[in-house]
């Protein structure tokens, strides 16, 4: 908790201080990314967060953690908050909780809390998780009030936080609730890379990231010339990405919450689409300085070079897969592009796609069990997501104009860029398809999501 | 084509005058030998600048304003229709003579596909346009190609007719 606020302060410090080390600027855009949820409720869980009461002596909650806790758990798609207005009563302590209101509802968890002034600047913020149907525990007679509150409850957390904290403790609240009821690790406490251009601005193209929900945005870069192919470090650092801010592409690592950004890659002809190792010591990447698209391997602390591939035709795209050993990209040796393996020791090569004409931009899960990649059929460019064991594809979009999928670090969602209603933006998908939401932005198109990693 | 006739002429008529070293044997007096082109071809590169009139080169200026800057592609295509070759025959005598001259040939794609393969889509065909312009005798250290993928479209929309216009090489000087 401590260390996430130090970085916190530290990324809003090094804002104000302006890292935008091509504009020269130190404006901060607004724009926020909203959400709009577009399929796929009908399997999600009936659950409550109700409003926290507010116990202090001065002034208003500077966040509503209820709200934020309900977003996050619909946003999942395994979960179908109510509002606050279709509760049968708005309880915050056990005391007051009538549980018969709440079973006529089919209400299965409700979660209830208090925040608490503290000393100054300071909150207590309490809450507990309820189970309606005690179907978590075994069901033991009906005794006294007492004991069905013990048998009902499924969590109960305090902690102390200060006023900047009051979205980041809702986004623990829900990774809590989510982990207790899917058994699962949350991701809402991540963070989303994206690149938003403004064609009407100076400097059209920006490199932002935000809480996974769309708030906070920080703006990292901006440049008259496109900015491409943001990628997380796996220590939640650093991001790698692609700059055309010298009229011709070279590779950037920056960090995220420090003024520090340094050239990779500045060959003549392509230089693109980092991928980093699973040990954040080396980065995949996309050199064309040798007559075509070739795929090499830079230890980014000794920048030295190491060529993986070595063929005529565009290789591009490398995504590491976690046992190290393995990089995935696109070819089109075969004469369309489809996705390939390598053995990064022997350099031996595999075709991994053979469904349809175009496969291409493969990004592996974090489990290393499947592939999420941009496959061309006749609706037009949709993700589709591969079982690595099995070879099993299935589709999971299906609009005309879908690309650049990215993993959230539980593998449970992938954010992606989309065209919907004419405009680019972001979207999101549950890795089985079921759960869909847009996420458009107030101004301008987005594009190029990167989730990041679980963060410290 | 006229330009090259006037050039062609005055060339020789100096070399009968011996006011050029000539490198190769003697010159036989009109006809194509292969010889005679050969020795044209190198005195050319040599004394371009200063046996160009100012109406010459202004000639070549004007043509090269009045030439287009784009060639289009065809979906999935990174060929050079044979429309476009008058045009970049313009273009490379322009280069050719003017030898201190850089040009630029950015690749682009339609927004369709993966960012990183349209970088690469891009690439080829402003190789393919490079090669055009080679194939007319211009050094590859005057031609710088860069592609920018689908990042900086023409026309933004998400229709065959936007796409059409995107898939592109733009010539800069």
């Amino acid at each position: 908790m401590h260390t996430r606020r130090l970085l916190q302060l530290a990324r809003k410090t090094c804002g104000l201080l302006g890292f935008l080390l091509i504009s020269g600027s130190t404006v901060f855009a607004a724009d926020k990314l909203t959400i709009e949820i577009t399929g796929g409720l009908e399997d999600a869980i009936p659950v409550a967060i109700v409003p926290f009461a507010w116990n202090t002596m001065v002034g208003q909650a500077p966040e509503d953690i209820a709200a934020i806790v309900s977003a996050d758990l619909a946003r999942s798609g395994r979960f179908k908050p109510i509002k606050p207005t279709s509760m049968p009563q708005q309880p915050t302590q056990m005391s007051e909780f009538d549980l018969a209101r709440w079973q006529a509802k089919g209400i299965e968890f409700v979660a209830i809390g208090r925040v608490q002034g503290a000393a100054a600047a300071k909150y207590q913020v309490e809450f507990e998780l309820l189970d309606i149907w005690q179907r978590q525990k075994s069901l033991g007679p009906v005794a006294a009030q007492k004991s069905e509150q013990t048998s009902m409850l499924l969590e109960q957390r305090r902690a102390m936080i200060d006023n900047h904290s009051f979205r980041s403790y809702a986004h623990r609240i829900a990774d809590i609730i989510y982990e207790r009821l899917t058994g699962e690790r949350g991701a809402f406490s991540t963070q989303i890379a994206y690149v938003a251009v403004d064609r009407s601005k100076e400097y059209p193209y920006e490199l932002y990231v935000a809480d996974s929900d769309g708030f906070n945005p920080q703006r990292l870069a901006s440049s008259r010339y496109p900015l491409m192919s943001p990628v997380w470090s796996p220590d939640g650092s650093k991001l790698a990405y692609v700059s055309f801010e010298k009229e011709r592409s070279e590779v950037i690592v920056q960090s995220v919450y420090a003024n520090q950004r340094e050239s990779i890659a500045a060959f003549s002809g392509i230089n693109g689409a980092p991928s980093w190792s699973p040990d954040g010591r080396q980065l995949a990447l996309v050199l064309s300085k040798d007559g075509n698209p070739e795929i090499y391997t830079v230890d980014v602390a000794s920048k030295q070079f190491t060529r993986i591939t070595q063929h005529l035709a565009i290789d591009t795209e490398p995504s590491w897969h976690p046992d190290s050993k393995t990089i995935y990209f696109t070819s089109d040796r075969g004469g369309k592009p489809q996705i390939y393996k390598v053995d990064i020791a022997t350099r031996r090569t595999e075709r991994v796609t053979f469904e349809g004409d175009y496969n291409a931009g493969a990004s592996i899960s974090p489990d290393g069990k499947q592939l999420v990649m941009v496959q061309r059929r006749g609706s037009g460019f949709n993700i589709v997501i591969q079982n690595l064991q099995t070879g099993q594809v299935q589709v999971l979009t299906r609009a005309s104009s879908d690309q650049s999928a990215s993993f959230a670090p539980n593998g449970r969602m992938i954010i992606y860029a989309t065209v919907s209603g004419g405009q680019q933006m972001l979207a999101v998908v549950s890795s089985d398809g079921r759960f869909k939401a847009r996420l458009p932005s107030t101004s301008g198109e987005v594009r190029a999501p990167s989730w990041s990693p679980f963060l410290p | 084509m006229q330009v090259k006739l006037i050039v062609k002429t005055m060339l020789l008529g100096l070399a009968l005058t011996g006011l050029v070293a000539c490198t190769g044997k003697g010159h036989k007096k009109g006809g194509a030998g292969d010889e005679q082109a050969a020795v044209e071809q190198s005195v050319s590169t040599e004394a371009a600048n200063q046996t160009k009139t100012a109406e010459e080169l202004a000639a070549e200026q004007e043509a090269l304003q009045q030439a287009d800057r784009t060639v289009y592609f065809a979906y999935d295509n990174n060929s050079v229709g044979g429309e476009y070759q008058d045009m970049l025959a313009t273009h490379a005598r322009y280069l050719i003579s003017n030898p201190g001259v850089k040009v630029r040939l950015e690749g682009n794609c339609d927004e369709r596909g993966t960012p990183e393969y349209n970088i690469a889509l891009g690439e080829r065909r402003a190789q393919a346009v490079a090669r055009v312009l080679q194939n007319h005798n211009v050094p590859a250290a005057q031609i710088e190609t860069v592609s920018f993928g689908e990042e900086k479209p023409a026309v933004v929309g998400h229709n065959e007719s936007a796409w059409a216009k995107n898939r592109r090489v733009e010539i800069k000087y």
